[in-house]
């Protein structure tokens, strides 16, 4: 019990005064009787019938005592966290990541989260309103605010655990907007808790409540999974898996690979608690297909025990390289076996010269050809920069190291002599920035596509970096359009991919790899297709043939299944706390009626003698 | 016409005339009066026979016996004598209780009456007071013309100072009691042995006596009394109207006793009064004593005429 107004207990110093008082007021009336005699047997048989004779006697005393006891408590104000529901709106937001599919609670922590709903859905006063939100990669409202309990419980039998990241930020955002609404709204997340930090979630005043599932369990995952070109063994495939234990023991299994589903190569795999390994299976033989990384053993989470990857076979890929030579920029754009390099100089450049990339080395057109362009110490008028002047010796503040350009790419100690003074265009990203100057932009308007850098090679250390190649191959990639990649086969569970709806007439289905088939809009050319929640193998069948495409968890967050007690929410720290519903009631009402009944109780047996 | 000053009321006292004390045994008595006696004379009643001796009255010769036997017997008769009738009148100050009447006031009117009824039949009757010890004492006397001095006896009995007149005990010997309290096996003692006519002693009393009745009754008894006990108690003293928390002070020994009122207690003292007054009964009836209990808000009238009479203490 806690108290809003303690110092009120200090009223309790009332009951010394009033032994006092009462002891003084025991100076009994003397009354003259003809004989004791008969009393003082009488006395004595009661005393020795009653041992409690002498409690009973100041029974009004303690009935006093009690009464001011009560009085002091009810100012004192007291209230009781209780179970029954504070607000009269609750939204309860549901987290339904991967992680909730974890069996270390029977049957597992999605079941646990839905019965935590059910509790609190059962706890509702009449006339309370609740809705269902489940958070998922996307935010479903399964049902709106309401009373009617069936709906409600329906809505939670609805809610299912999907194979991808929570998009928890934007399904409190709803709830913080719905609950806004209202008055005497609570805002109820049920949640393992594994999930990315909610740093930027402005709560406002919402009350939120964190109803945490889940316990202490065991899980190893694939944490990274890719596929890509050795280009220091001519093209060779790598496949790259990593792995990371987010159990409190060790943990020994074995690492399979398959490739179109028959098994390839397995290694046992010894991995200390919390530990993260990286496996690699070079020179892989195939060049075309789907690749599973799997675990082979019993944790508690399953779905992230498998990371996909999908091979596209090599073709070739154009690069035209136009103005000033440099020796470390051919040599990389042949880095790539597919490449096949030309050569032209600047005056001899036609902007309808066929290229799949175009790379303009200190000298660039007035205007940029459609398709890719790599701009290297100049830029064009529709280039993603307007050129200024030059700096000396910028220094690398920072880079955005999620952009396919700089995948793998390090600029750290890249030092730099002279750079182009620029300002980026709206359009444009800034790659690396400088300290006075972007050095690396790139961007994409129209059918214009171009990754600039702005620096010129040949005076800067940048090509002597083990970053160079891999940056010059990352440009090319994502410069030229349309070509078949690995990386664009791939996608995180929940994210959309790109897919042409029409090939020759008849629309598009895709096949999941949960069974689930979706006809892609004949309306539109190309289209976003979101329906990736379950990780594995995408099929999209055309009349021409399959287009096929892979969707990974590979997410820490989720697989880090460790419960935690208490969350931050924005700037708010969010306890764990149990699917009851507390509430603070205060219950100066009740003792108001028991310092009446005891006042009643006082006044009868002062009265009445008992 | 007999004085009322004890508050007897004129009719009842000719009611009374009617009566007569009973006595559970024969005493000698002085004078032929209403009684039998032990000894045979001179009354209706037929006794016995014996043969005559010299110096027999010739009045009793039963001639009948003597003119078929030619033997000469004497006829015996019981004789009819008076009895000898003490009221014994507890005037400690535990009597001075009772609202309107207090218990002396009470055991005066009851001792007056009874008093009557004796002085009526012609019989003896002595009174006397005690407290802790003997006090004043109303010497024997005979007919109805003493009724106005027993009554003025009895209605000083108990006031002014103690022991001035007392005809027993330390009294004469110029101590003057100041204690009032009461000591029965004492003071009724005393009257056992200095008390040389038997006869039926009414001992009017509350019986609250520390030292216990026992022994007082048992000396009344063993010097062959016939004893009637009569306790005088008042209402509040059998349901007591009591509150709150009190320091009970003995009127007789300055004693204290504090008590917070409960129902418990108050139901504890009632059944102990109830028990004291039953083991009285029982202790009387098992001495062939008389017993019987007036409250100070009964009706003297009833009491005498209903009550003692259906007890078989008068007649």
């Amino acid at each position: 019990m806690n108290f809003l107004n303690t110092p009120a207990l200090l009223y309790l110093l009332a009951i010394p005064p009033v032994v006092l008082l009462y002891f003084l007021r025991l100076r009994r009336k003397n009354r003259r009787v003809p004989s004791t005699l008969l009393w003082e047997t009488s006395t004595a048989d009661l005393q020795a019938n009653t041992p409690f004779q002498r409690l009973r006697r100041s029974l009004v005393l303690f009935l006093q005592i009690a009464l001011l006891a009560v009085l002091a408590f009810m100012i004192a104000r007291p209230f009781l966290r209780i179970h029954a529901l504070r607000g009269e709106s609750v939204a309860i937001v549901i987290d339904a990541s991967a992680s909730m599919q974890a069996t270390d609670v029977r049957p597992s922590r999605i079941e646990a989260a839905k019965q935590a709903a059910g509790k609190i859905i059962a706890d509702l006063s009449k006339g309370d309103e609740a809705c269902v939100i489940e958070a998922g990669q996307r935010t479903r409202v399964r049902a709106g605010f309401t009373t009617n309990r069936r709906v409600l419980s329906s809505a939670i039998a609805k809610v299912r655990a999907t194979d991808t990241e929570t998009a928890l930020r934007d399904a409190l955002a709803l709830a913080v907007s719905l609950a806004r609404k209202r008055p005497e709204a609570e805002i109820v997340l049920i949640s393992d808790g594994a999930f990315a930090p909610l740093d930027d979630v402005a709560l406002g005043d919402e009350r939120v409540r964190f109803v945490q599932v889940g316990k202490e369990c065991f899980n190893v995952g694939v944490t990274a999974m890719d596929a890509r070109r050795d280009y220091s063994a001519r093209g060779a495939l790598q496949v790259f898996a990593q792995i990371t234990s987010f159990a409190s023991k060790p943990a020994s299994f074995v690492l399979e690979v398959y490739h179109n589903d028959s098994l390839i190569d397995a290694r046992p795999v010894e991995l200390a608690a919390e530990a993260t390994r990286g496996e690699v299976f070079a020179n892989f033989p195939y060049e075309a297909g789907v690749v599973r990384a799997h675990l082979d053993l019993q944790d508690d989470l399953a779905v992230d025990n498998s990371g996909y990857a999908y091979l596209v076979p090599r073709g070739e890929l154009t690069v035209l390289l136009v103005g000033e030579e440099s020796l470390f920029l051919e040599r990389a754009l042949t880095v790539d076996p597919r490449a096949r390099l030309s050569r032209v100089s600047s005056a001899d450049f036609r902007p309808d010269t066929p290229a799949d990339v175009r790379v303009f080395n200190g000298w660039a057109p007035d205007r940029a050809p459609d398709g890719g362009s790599l701009l290297v110490n100049t830029s064009a008028r529709n280039g993603p920069v307007a050129v200024a002047a030059k700096v000396q010796t910028p220094t690398v503040v920072r880079w955005v190291e999620k952009h396919p350009v700089l995948r793998y790419v390090n600029f750290e100690q890249v030092a730099i002599a002279e750079a182009l003074s620029v300002t980026a265009r709206p359009w444009g990203q800034v790659l690396v920035e400088g300290d006075t100057t972007p050095l690396v932009v790139a961007g994409q308007q129209g059918k214009v596509r171009a990754v600039y850098i702005g620096f010129e090679l040949e005076r800067s250390n940048l090509p002597l970096r083990a970053a160079f190649p891999i940056l010059i191959q990352n440009c090319l990639e994502w410069l030229a359009t349309g070509s078949e990649t690995i990386a664009n086969r791939s996608v995180r569970t929940g994210e959309p991919i790109a897919l042409t709806a029409v090939q020759s007439g008849e629309a598009a289905t895709v096949r999941g790899p949960d069974g689930s088939v979706h006809k892609l809009n004949p309306g539109a050319g190309s289209t976003a297709f979101d329906a990736t929640e379950a990780a594995g193998v995408y099929r999209a069948t055309y009349p021409e043939g399959q287009f096929v495409f892979v969707a990974n968890l590979l997410s820490g967050a989720e697989s880090n299944l460790k419960p935690r007690s208490e969350i931050n929410i924005g700037n708010r720290r969010v306890g764990g706390g149990s699917a009851v519903m507390t509430s603070n009631r205060e219950i100066w009402r009740h003792l108001a009626l028991i310092a009446l009944l005891i006042l009643a109780v006082e006044w009868y047996a002062y009265h009445r003698r008992i | 016409m007999p004085p009322a000053s004890v508050g007897l009321d004129p009719d009842f006292l000719r009611s009374l005339e009617r009566l007569t004390m009973v006595a559970r045994r024969i005493f000698p008595g002085q004078l032929k009066g209403e009684k039998r006696s032990p000894r045979h004379g001179s009354s209706v009643e037929f006794a016995d026979f014996r043969t005559y001796a010299p110096g027999d009255d010739f009045r009793h010769v039963d001639w009948n016996v003597y003119a078929r036997l030619e033997r000469l017997f004497l006829k015996m008769f019981h004789e009819e004598e008076d009895l000898h009738l003490y009221l014994l009148l507890d005037v400690s100050e535990s009597m001075r209780f009772g609202e309107p009447e207090t218990k002396l006031d009470a055991g005066r009117k009851l001792a007056a009456a009874l008093g009557y009824i004796g002085l009526s039949s012609l019989d003896r009757v002595a009174a006397g007071t005690f407290s802790d010890r003997l006090l004043d004492r109303f010497r024997l006397v005979r007919g109805r013309r003493h009724a106005g001095r027993l009554f003025r006896f009895l209605s000083e009995a108990g006031q002014g100072a103690w022991g001035t007149r007392s005809q027993f005990g330390e009294a004469e010997l110029g101590h003057v009691p100041q204690a009032h309290g009461t000591d029965l096996a004492e003071a009724l003692r005393n009257f056992a042995v200095r008390t040389r006519n038997r006869g039926v002693v009414v001992v009017i009393s509350d019986f609250l006596d520390r030292q216990g009745y026992q022994s007082a009754i048992q000396a009344l008894v063993s010097c062959h009394f016939d004893v009637n006990a009569i306790q005088v108690l008042t209402p509040e003293e059998v349901k007591p109207d009591l509150a709150g928390d009190l320091r009970l002070v003995d009127a007789e020994t300055g004693d204290t006793r504090e008590i917070t009122v409960t129902g418990a207690l108050l139901n504890a003292y009632r059944a102990r009064v109830e028990a004291y007054c039953d083991e009285l009964r029982r202790f009387c009836v098992r001495r062939g004593a008389g017993y019987a209990r007036l409250l100070t808000t009964d009706s003297i009238e009833q009491f005498v005429l209903q009550l003692l009479r259906r007890s078989g203490v008068v007649a």
